[in-house]
C-alpha cells in the first residue's frame, strides 16, 4: 500500500523502466526511431514546463530555443567537429542557454499576455533569419545528410544504439530538471506563479528567478533540439516556426504540465504517437487532435494529470474531515465541508 | 535613533496627492496604530515604507539608513516586513509550505538548485517552530486556501515573520474576520508586540484604543494627530476628520465611528 502510493506520488521509477524496455514493447517496439522522437519531445516539454508549469510563464515562442539547438548541431558537425556527438550537443544547449540568457533579460519584467506575444516575437525574428540566411543555415533547404559522429566510440546509426544513447540524454535532463522542481529555486517558482507580489515581499528578486529559470530552460530545449538534429541527419527553419511552439504549448498542457510535473512526458507521448499513426490513416488528423485536445481542456483544465491531482485533493480534503489528521481515507466521495469552501 | 522616519514624504497619482508631505517617525517596540478615513492614504504609505511604490518626493530612513526607492525584495531583509489587506498567501501550498518558502530564503537557500528542500534540517526545524506559533500545528499539511478566514490572516502575518522584521505593518489584519476569530488575530498581534514593533491600520476603533501605546491619524494624505491613546481620544481636529462639523459635540470618535461603521 505504502509503495503503491509513492509510485503514485512520483511515479519517475516506471517511467524510467518503460523507456527502457521500449524497444522490446510488441508492435510499437519496432518504431525505434518514433521511440527517440518521444524522448527529445519529453526533454523540450520538460525544459518548457519549467517555464509555463513553474513560474507560470505564458513562453510561446519556445520553439526557437529548440531550432537553435538544431542548427547549432549541424553547424557544428558541419565546420568543426564531426566525429563525436558530444561536442554539437554541448554547442546545442549552450548556445539554447545564451539565447535565453539574452532575451530573458530583456522580458524577465514581462508577465501575462505581454511576456506570451514577446516570445513569440522572438521565435518569428529567429525563424524568418534561419529561413533566410542561406549562407549559415542554408535558407530554405536547411542543412541536410549530416553524417553523425559516434559516442565514444559507438556508432549512432543503428536506431536500436541511437534509442539508447536518447535514452541516457534523457534520464540526465530528467534527473537533473526534476532535482530543480524539487529545490528551493523549483519552490520559489510555484510560489510566484501563486502570488508574485507575495513571493517579494518574503524577500525574494522575482524578476532574478524568472530570468534564471528561462535560461536553464533554454539550455534543455537547445539539448533537445540538437538531439532532434542528430535524429533526422538535418536541420530546418520549420522548427523554429511558432506553430511547433504552439505544438509544445498543447502538449504540455494535454499532459497536465500545469499542476504534474510528468504532465510534459504524458503529453508528448500522445501527442507524437497521435501524430505517427492518426496521419498515416489520415492527413488531416490535426483535426481529431486538435479536437480532443478542446474537449480535454473544456473539461479537465488541468490537463490528464490534472484528473491525479484532484483524487488527490479529494483524499486531502476527505483526510481533515475525518478527524483531524492521518487519519485514513474512506474512498467515499461524499461531499465534505472544506470542499464546499473549494468550490465556492 | 528612530526606527523608522519618513522626511517630507509625499506621493501623487497625476494630479491625485494620495501622501502629503508627511515627515513622521517610528520608536522601538509597542504597538503604533494609523487611523483615518477612507482615502486618507494609509495603504498607500504602507506601500511606500515597503517599496511597492517609488515617493513622489521625500526620504525613508530605517535606522538611519536611506531606504528610498529600494525594491520590497531588498526592504524585507532590512527587517522591514508587512502584511496586506486581503489575507496574501499562496493558495496551493500547504501551511508548512507557505512559512517554509520565507524561512527558506533567510537561511541562505534562496539560489538554491540541487539541494531538496524538503530535507533541509535546518530549514524544517525553524518551519515547524513558527506552525506552533500559529497554532495550526495539527493542520501543517492542509492546503492554505482551505483555511478559515481568519486563520489566513494569521498565516499571512506569520509569512512576514519568517524573515525576522524588527518592523511589521500589518494593513487591516481584521477586515474581513469575525467574531472569536478577531480575538485570536487580536491576541496573536498583542503577542508578536511584545518582541518587535508593530505598525497597524485598522478601522475598528475598539480595536485600535484596545491594542495601541500609540496612535497617528492620517487625513487626506497627511498627519492630522500623533498621540497617546487618550490624546487621541480628546483631539477635537480628530473627531472633525471622522465626523464632519455638525456631529463635532457629541463626545468620542468611539461610539461615533461605531455608528458610521453600522
Amino acid at each position: 500500500m505504502n509503495k503503491k502510493r509513492n509510485i503514485f506520488k512520483d511515479p519517475y521509477l516506471v517511467i524510467f523502466l518503460l523507456f527502457l524496455i521500449y524497444p522490446f514493447i510488441p508492435f510499437i517496439g519496432k518504431y525505434k526511431s518514433l521511440g527517440a522522437e518521444l524522448l527529445i519531445w519529453s526533454i523540450f516539454a520538460l525544459s518548457f514546463n519549467l517555464v509555463l508549469g513553474y513560474a507560470g510563464l505564458p513562453s510561446f515562442g519556445h520553439g526557437a530555443f529548440y531550432g537553435v539547438g538544431t542548427y547549432a548541431v549541424a553547424i557544428t558537425i558541419m565546420h568543426f567537429s564531426s566525429k563525436g556527438v558530444i561536442i554539437p550537443l554541448v554547442m546545442a544547449a549552450f548556445f539554447g542557454g545564451l539565447f535565453t540568457f539574452f532575451y530573458g533579460y530583456l522580458i524577465k519584467k514581462k508577465r501575462g499576455i505581454y511576456f506570451a506575444l514577446l516570445t513569440v516575437a522572438f521565435s518569428q525574428i529567429l525563424y524568418v533569419i534561419a529561413f533566410r540566411w542561406n549562407e549559415v543555415t542554408g535558407g530554405e533547404t536547411g542543412i541536410t545528410s549530416l553524417k553523425i559522429g559516434t559516442f565514444l566510440g559507438i556508432g549512432l546509426k543503428d536506431p536500436l544504439y541511437f534509442y539508447y544513447f536518447t535514452f541516457l540524454v534523457f534520464v540526465i535532463t530528467l534527473i537533473i530538471i526534476r532535482k530543480i522542481a524539487n529545490s528551493p529555486v523549483g519552490k520559489v517558482l510555484l510560489a510566484l506563479k501563486q502570488d508574485e507580489k507575495r513571493a517579494q515581499y518574503l524577500g525574494f528578486n522575482t524578476e532574478k528567478y524568472v530570468w534564471y529559470i528561462f535560461t536553464v530552460s533554454g539550455i534543455f530545449a537547445g539539448l533537445a533540439g540538437g538531439m532532434y538534429c542528430l535524429l533526422h541527419s538535418s536541420a530546418f527553419a520549420d522548427t523554429l516556426h511558432w506553430t511547433k511552439s504552439g505544438d509544445v504549448v498543447m502538449a504540455t498542457l494535454l499532459g497536465g504540465g500545469l499542476v504534474n510535473f510528468y504532465g510534459p512526458i504524458v503529453g508528448s507521448v500522445i501527442f507524437i504517437t497521435a501524430r505517427e499513426f492518426l496521419s498515416s490513416f489520415w492527413d488531416n488528423w490535426m483535426l481529431l487532435y486538435g479536437l480532443s485536445f478542446v474537449i480535454i481542456i473544456l473539461f479537465i483544465p488541468t490537463g490528464l494529470l490534472g484528473i491525479v491531482e484532484k483524487i488527490k485533493e479529494r483524499k486531502h480534503i476527505d483526510s481533515f474531515n475525518n478527524g483531524n489528521n492521518n487519519s485514513t481515507m474512506n474512498g467515499e466521495n461524499r461531499p465534505a465541508k472544506i470542499l464546499n469552501q473549494e468550490e465556492r | 535613533m528612530d526606527l523608522l522616519r519618513t522626511e517630507n514624504l509625499t506621493k501623487k497619482f497625476g494630479e491625485l496627492v494620495a501622501v502629503n508631505n508627511v515627515s513622521f517617525s517610528i520608536k522601538e517596540k509597542g504597538v503604533l496604530s494609523i487611523i483615518g478615513p477612507n482615502g486618507a492614504g494609509k495603504t498607500t504609505f504602507f506601500n511606500l515604507l515597503t517599496g511597492l511604490y517609488v515617493p513622489t518626493s521625500g526620504k525613508i530612513y530605517l535606522r538611519g539608513e536611506d531606504i528610498t526607492g529600494l525594491p520590497p525584495f531588498d526592504i524585507v531583509h532590512k527587517k522591514l516586513s508587512r502584511s496586506f489587506q486581503i489575507a496574501s498567501y499562496f493558495p496551493d501550498f500547504t501551511i508548512f509550505e507557505n512559512i517554509q518558502i520565507g524561512v527558506l530564503n533567510r537561511l541562505g537557500y534562496g539560489f538554491s538548485f540541487f539541494s531538496n528542500s524538503d530535507r533541509l534540517a535546518d530549514v524544517n526545524e525553524e518551519t515547524e517552530k513558527y506552525v506552533e506559533m500559529l497554532g495550526l500545528k495539527d493542520q501543517k499539511d492542509m492546503k492554505a486556501k482551505f483555511l478559515s478566514h481568519g486563520d489566513k490572516k494569521i498565516l499571512d502575518i506569520a509569512m512576514s515573520l519568517t524573515l525576522n522584521p524588527e518592523i511589521l505593518l500589518l494593513d487591516e489584519p481584521t477586515s474581513g474576520v469575525s467574531g472569536t476569530e478577531r480575538t485570536k488575530v487580536i491576541e496573536f498581534i498583542d503577542k508578536l508586540a511584545k518582541d518587535i514593533k508593530v505598525v497597524v491600520v485598522e478601522h475598528d476603533m475598539d480595536i485600535v484604543f484596545s491594542i495601541s501605546d500609540r496612535i497617528a491619524v492620517l487625513a487626506q494624505g497627511s498627519i492630522l494627530a500623533d498621540g497617546t491613546v487618550e490624546e487621541i481620544r480628546n483631539n477635537k481636529d480628530v473627531q472633525r476628520a471622522y465626523l464632519g462639523e455638525e456631529e463635532e459635540e457629541k463626545g468620542g470618535i468611539k461610539d461615533a465611528v461605531g455608528r458610521k461603521n453600522r
